[in-house]
């Protein structure tokens, strides 16, 4: 907050020979008037900032859409040259056992790229995302093995042209999200019952307790607010 | 340690049109490769659920820059900014602040 205040004071009127010349342009600021549950789109490149360093959890990534294959530019000279470099030294029989020939050098360096922008979108046990492989090339199979394994073992078998891909992606969503729902209303029901045998507990019911617990209809439970004392029908509240 | 049925992985080497979605050196001018790409990162975040990201990659700054400068003209850009906060990564500064606004428009932390 302090951070951005300054930043304000820098760039707020003041004479233009305080900001550094190089200084970026500040990132637009999203409207206010935007609703709370706005989709954003990030373009990023690959080997880029945000392709290599940066985690999106959640709903801050459900979707990866890869561009082409992140080969580095063919034409570059230290490109060329590392490539000649490992095919000349991996073909010694003394000295080349740790290089690869240069044209797998080139596609290892491809598919690290690309495992990592694809990494960008699964970042805990619980999470869940969708990637889309825009290129043709990437129905070879041997392109595929370069994949991290955990891609490969969700991709689908044929390639999908971009409708029916969409088509896919929602039914994938529709399912996810029933599942997040499910997932949502098991946790909050395991924590009623918690909260409530410690309510029952903190009674001294010590016998029948648990047969009081196990009687209870499933949406009593289920709408007990977690953390809050439950109302059994039956007991006094004054036994607080 | 990732259930697989937590992820869904695609190969869409075609457009709605059936363009053939290669990109390399020779088909970066193909104009209607761009126009299916930005097709797909429209369709895509109307396929996400509400308050979801999207994240795209490109191969380099340069079909980036050709891939927003053709939706720009073809006027595909307006619909996706009516549909999802954007933010293009740049070749200089820092990523954070891009990150970070990205973020906000989502909705987190409020």
């Amino acid at each position: 907050m302090s951070a951005q205040a300054g930043a304000r004071s820098l760039t707020g009127g003041g004479p233009p020979t305080l900001l550094p010349s190089a200084s970026p342009p500040s990132p637009p600021t999203p409207p206010r008037s935007a609703t709370l549950r706005r989709r954003a789109l990030m373009m990023g490149i690959a080997r880029g900032k945000v392709s290599e360093g940066m985690d999106f959890r959640d709903e801050e990534c459900r979707l990866v859409v890869i561009v082409g294959v992140p080969f580095q530019a063919a034409r570059d000279p230290r490109v060329l040259a590392k490539k000649e470099y490992n095919s000349a030294h991996a073909a010694r029989p003394t000295g080349g056992a740790d290089l690869q020939p240069g044209d797998s050098w080139y596609a290892m360096q491809a598919f690290r790229a690309l495992n990592q922008c694809v990494g960008r979108c699964i970042r805990h046990r619980d999470d869940h995302g969708a990637v889309l492989l825009l290129d043709t090339r990437y129905q070879r199979g041997d392109n595929q093995r370069g994949l991290s394994a955990w891609v490969v073992k969700s991709l689908l078998p044929e390639a999908v042209h971009a409708p029916r891909a969409m088509q896919l992606l929602r039914e994938f969503y529709t399912e996810m999200e029933r599942g997040m729902l499910e997932l949502r209303t098991r946790r909050r029901r395991q924590e009623a019952q918690r909260s409530l045998a410690s309510y029952v507990a903190r009674l001294g019911l010590a016998s029948g307790a648990e047969a009081l617990l196990e009687g209870l209809p499933p949406g009593m439970v289920c709408d007990a607010v977690p953390g809050e004392p439950v109302v059994v029908p039956g007991c006094s509240t004054s036994a607080h | 340690m990732v259930d697989p049925r937590n992820v869904k992985a695609m190969v869409v080497p075609f457009g709605s049109d059936g363009e053939n979605f290669t990109w390399t050196y020779d088909s970066r001018t193909n104009m209607r490769l761009h126009d299916a790409l930005g097709q797909v990162l429209l369709d895509g975040l109307r396929a996400v659920p509400e308050g979801s990201g999207v994240l795209a990659f490109f191969p380099s700054y340069a079909s980036l820059n050709t891939t927003t400068k053709r939706m720009r003209e073809s006027g595909l850009m307006g619909e996706v900014e009516a549909a999802a906060f954007v933010v293009e990564e740049a070749r200089d500064g820092p990523a954070e602040p891009l990150v970070d606004a990205y973020r906000k428009a989502l909705g987190q932390g409020r």
